[in-house]
């Protein structure tokens, strides 16, 4: 049997692009819409011109970021706890690379050497680091009870695709490190055109984007997947409460200390000792919009998780219409 | 005050949600059947996105429901309480319209 040759009940293959739009859409979707949904992209492509088709094409891909994010049936107070948490992990990864990205700046000997030399720079400095490593205590103290149960259930169950899912995030950081590493080695002076730097800190910047993506899209489908008893998820509340705070400290610490450099040491702030021998003030800048930016979404999930626990059980828009 | 309609809490959807019910109130139809038909009637395209969107939405509340599908094709039927809904929602409009013109006719006669 050929792609193009109908199935058991004599239907054709759908085209490639029908079956792509349909694998947009969530599984429990696709169950209930997804034979008449198909028909009916087939029959509204047939015959109409290309700026039509794409249209289509554009509606029935916000239709599945409608569906996913309002599934039919709605969701248990457990599915949008697991939402939140999503949420969350996608602002460590956020803040995480923000984080690193200052530490590797401030590596440079100048950096070190103001902080010794102003008292406001290096008790900015010093706040940030401290809040940052009880922010990763608190990710680990919340994560580890979860990554727990889904290795127990990925080991004991032989969940060959919760394997997979575990595996993506350590190879998507270790692969862009050491990506990073050699760019940055083979294309970075701090004599180099501006242009080659700024580009090269693009490339790199962008390549961090890529695994960043692999390791939210990885923690929305463990999450998705894996069979998390409430018990576990509900505390998370806690964890996140307290990493809201961790990240807001962070954030405050790293303004502070780009003022307090800028005040203290113009020519050290305004200088290219940014990552891959770029201008400090963008690096800056950058980075304190990521760590802002993280904590905001993550101070929205944990209030969005609280108010979970705290309302009682609604049914859902299906048993309410019954 | 005016009872709250079951269709209020759609939001953006609630357009497209009456022009579903609309097109169904004369007889059961099928996805591309409500788009051609609402296109024809009412000069307006609905998306694959939208349309399931709303159907979605109207099957949730009980407003309309699924019939056996005809070669992958499912026909839809406006239920009792979709037809109230419908009929709601329409009055309401035509007030609205109603207003409108009355209140333009109105300004333009003394200008």
């Amino acid at each position: 049997m050929t792609r193009r040759d109908p199935d058991a009940a004599g239907h054709r293959p759908d085209p490639l692009l029908v079956r792509v739009i349909l694998g947009l859409y969530p599984r429990r979707w696709r169950d209930r819409y997804g034979q008449e949904f198909a028909a009916l992209l087939t029959d509204l492509a047939a015959g109409s011109p290309w700026h039509a088709r794409a249209a289509q094409i554009a509606s029935a891909a916000s239709g599945a970021l409608d569906a996913r994010l309002n599934p039919p049936g709605g969701r248990t107070m457990t599915d949008r706890i697991r939402r939140s948490i999503t949420a969350v992990a996608c602002a460590v990864v956020v803040f995480t690379i923000a984080g690193a990205g200052f530490q590797k700046m401030t590596e440079y000997p100048d950096f070190h050497e103001a902080a010794r030399a102003h008292a406001a720079i290096g008790a900015s400095f010093d706040i940030l680091r401290a809040a940052a490593i009880l922010a990763g205590i608190t990710v680990l103290a919340g994560a580890l009870p979860l990554a727990w149960s889904v290795a127990r259930q990925a080991v004991v169950g032989r969940r060959a695709d919760l394997i997979r899912l575990l595996l993506v995030p350590p190879a998507a950081v270790i692969g862009w490190l050491a990506i990073a590493k050699i760019v940055a080695s083979l294309y970075s002076h701090p004599q180099a055109r501006f242009t080659a730097n700024t580009a090269t800190l693009a490339a790199i910047a962008l390549l961090g984007i890529a695994a960043a993506a692999a390791c939210v899209w990885a923690v929305a489908a463990i999450l998705r997947r894996a069979d998390l008893a409430p018990r576990l998820l509900r505390p998370q509340v806690v964890p996140m409460a307290v990493l809201t705070m961790c990240m807001a400290v962070v954030t405050g610490a790293d303004i502070s200390w780009g003022l307090a450099v800028r005040a203290a040491d113009s020519p050290l702030f305004y200088s290219n000792n940014g990552l891959v021998s770029t201008s400090v003030p963008p690096n800056w800048a950058g980075g304190v919009v990521a760590l802002a930016a993280a904590t905001v979404v993550t101070a929205a999930a944990t209030v969005r998780a609280a108010r979970e626990l705290r309302t009682p059980a609604q049914p859902t828009l299906g048993e309410a219409a019954r | 005050m005016e009872a709250r309609a079951v269709t209020d809490d759609l939001g953006r959807w609630a357009d497209p949600s009456m022009l579903v019910l609309a097109s169904l109130a004369d007889g059961p139809k099928h996805g591309y059947a409500i788009t051609a038909d609402v296109a024809a009637h009412v000069g307006v395209r609905l998306g694959p996105g939208t349309l399931y969107g709303a159907i979605g939405r109207l099957e949730e509340r009980g407003l309309i429901e699924a019939l056996p599908p005809e070669q992958r094709r499912r026909p839809y039927r406006i239920t009792a309480s979709g037809a109230q809904e419908l009929a709601h929602a329409a009055t309401r409009m035509r007030a609205a319209a109603d207003l409108g013109l009355t209140r333009l006719a109105a300004a333009r006669a003394t200008a």
